[in-house]
């Protein structure tokens, strides 16, 4: 499961077979993530997947109930480990009634910072030095989750963990976001990135992880990724039934994916011009075909859709 | 644990609700003595009936009830003894905690204090620095009424005021550190808040007690938090004084405990 670029890098975040269960019911199963120093790991997943309470974990919020986390190769819970990673979980933590400079000091204390000019130079790098007196509650949410990230970045840790960050942020305000952790990166930090706008994640991300149903299906580094997002061939018909009947029958290896009422997805298709006489010749209307390149939505949802079809027998994924 | 003292030191500094309460103990105290004034002298007495008030004594016969009290039974009996300030202080407590949770920033906290005791030791000091703000300005303030209305009543000594500001402070400390254990229990502003009224009030242990003494079973009414914070001893002359104390120290000890286990047991 654990990829294999940039190995001569270290481990920053290792879980082992880590479990949470709620109830008796697993939010997280025998998860083994591997996540290297520098990286941007793009971590996806359906709503209740299990994103947040892994991110909860790591994070010291949430506590196994089995298995075991190491962070920059130490156990969780170490001070010194502590103080090195940032979060950004769920939404920013601010109270309502202080203002943005007032949030930022309340976060320092709780670290011990005494230079109060950090907490001006995050603001002003995230946009928000020009608050002045305005509350938190009186705050957008963009704002408010620029200043989640600012409030992550206190105390320069080595180590962001951010859960939808650029959740309600305006383009401007995510092109924005997107530079700051590009910038961050080269400096040399390393992110934990949940979100569920896969286009943006695409652009940021070295590595992905896959979680479903609390179980990591795939660990991916961008390269991988790019390899495993091969053209693929696009069919629009009026009978979809039939024309995956005549495409298993002459075309074994094609590997077709019904994708609504009229679409069907060919992943290994060598002569699309042979298809598209077999369809004609059996009278079956063609709309559309022809091919395409998958981006990370569509393999995230080709790669759910896999393993739904494998649990429930079909056979038909990438 | 001191950087989160430091913390919530700067923001109660900055919260409006430790202001509010403030000036509720001050329209009270205010009230208070107005009316004490307006009974017990005969300057308020005059005033009174000039104005139209129906008062149940002879003009110009002094209250004899007010020769007995001192400047500190006045501050008992203003604030103190019918639970008013437990109130107070027990709103304050679960609105300030609660907070934390319903802000979101319980998460930035713990994130990097993962030895949870810390949170709770410095919710504990910090709720007992504010106590002791609180009750000496509301003392001092009470002198200063006692000051501006005669005086009402004599001065008291400094060899009472501090023995009983001292056990004041433990039983309405342990009283603060039981709303904390709610708000650690149930999280919510509401629940912390209903439960200072409540318990703060009396209403509870006085049906309680109404119910237990059917049975006779009455004992145990001395060893609330209630009871020992209304009949703190006037003076401090024997160890016995001090029972009252001992047994809200007994409860500041316990409900701080517990607040850490409740803390612990649950993820964020």
């Amino acid at each position: 499961m654990d990829y294999k670029t940039e190995s001569q890098k270290p481990l920053i975040v290792e879980t082992r077979a880590l479990t949470k269960t709620y109830k008796g019911k697993a939010a997280v199963s025998h998860l083994d993530m591997k996540i290297r120093e520098g990286s941007i790991y793009g971590f996806i997943g359906r709503n209740g997947a299990g994103k947040s309470t892994t991110l909860k974990m790591l994070c010291g919020l949430a506590k196994p109930t089995a298995g075991e986390i190491q962070l920059f190769g130490k156990a969780t819970g170490d001070p010194m480990v502590t103080r090195r990673i940032g979060s950004l979980i769920e939404s920013a933590g601010l109270y309502p009634g202080m203002t943005a400079r007032q949030n930022m000091i309340m976060k320092a204390k709780c670290l011990g910072l005494a230079d109060e000019n950090q907490v001006d130079r995050l603001l002003s790098l995230t946009g928000l030095s020009q608050t002045g007196n305005k509350k938190a509650k009186q705050f957008s949410m963009g704002m408010r989750q620029r200043l989640g990230i600012a409030m992550a970045l206190l105390g320069n840790p080595d180590l962001l963990i951010l859960d939808e960050p650029i959740n309600g942020l305006d383009p401007e305000g995510v092109r924005e976001i997107r530079h700051l952790i590009l910038d961050l990166n080269e400096e040399g930090k390393t992110f934990i990135i949940s979100s569920h706008i896969l286009g943006e994640l695409s652009k940021l991300s070295s590595h992905y992880g896959i979680i479903k149903d609390g179980s990591l299906v795939e660990q991916i580094s961008r390269e991988e990724l790019e390899t495993k997002c091969a053209d693929y061939f696009r069919l629009e018909v009026n009978d979809t039934r039939r024309a995956l009947a005549l495409i298993e029958e002459h075309f074994p290896q094609a590997k077709p994916q019904v994708q609504d009422a009229r679409t069907i997805h060919l992943y290994h298709l060598e002569d699309s011009a042979a298809l598209n006489r077999l369809l004609i010749e059996n009278k079956i209307q063609i709309y559309a075909s022809g091919f395409h390149h998958m981006d990370l939505e569509e393999y995230f949802l080709a790669r759910m859709d896999g393993i739904q079809n494998s649990e429930k027998g079909e056979g038909k994924h990438v | 644990m001191f950087n989160l003292l430091r913390m919530d030191l700067y923001r109660m500094k900055r919260s409006k609700s430790v202001y509010v309460s403030f000036a509720i103990l001050v329209a009270v105290t205010i009230l208070c003595f107005w009316m004490l004034w307006i009974v017990g002298t005969s300057q308020g007495q005059a005033y009174a009936f000039r104005s139209g008030m129906n008062l149940t004594v002879t003009p110009g016969e002094e209250i004899p009830q007010l020769e007995d009290y001192d400047s500190l039974t006045l501050f008992r009996e203003v604030d103190m003894d019918g639970g008013t300030y437990s109130i107070i202080i027990g709103i304050l407590t679960a609105i300030f905690v609660c907070l934390d949770f319903n802000s979101g920033f319980m998460k930035n906290i713990m994130a990097l204090h993962p030895d949870r005791w810390k949170y709770i030791a410095a919710k504990m000091m910090s709720v007992g620095i504010l106590n002791i703000v609180l009750l000496t300005l509301h003392f001092l303030f009470c002198c200063l009424m006692n000051s501006a209305w005669g005086p009402l009543v004599p001065f008291a000594g400094l060899k009472d005021i501090l023995p009983y500001m001292a056990s004041a402070w433990v039983n309405t400390t342990a009283f603060s550190a039981m709303i904390i254990l709610v708000c650690m229990l149930t999280r919510s502003t509401a629940a912390g808040v209903m439960a200072a009224l409540l318990l703060g009030s009396g209403v509870i242990h006085t049906l309680l007690y109404q119910l237990t003494s059917l049975f006779g079973l009455t004992g145990w009414y001395e060893y609330t938090l209630y009871y020992n914070t209304s009949y703190i001893p006037a003076s401090f002359t024997s160890l016995a004084d001090w029972k009252g104390t001992g047994i809200a120290l007994v409860y500041l000890a316990l409900y701080s405990a517990l607040s850490m286990l409740a803390l612990t047991k649950r993820d964020i």
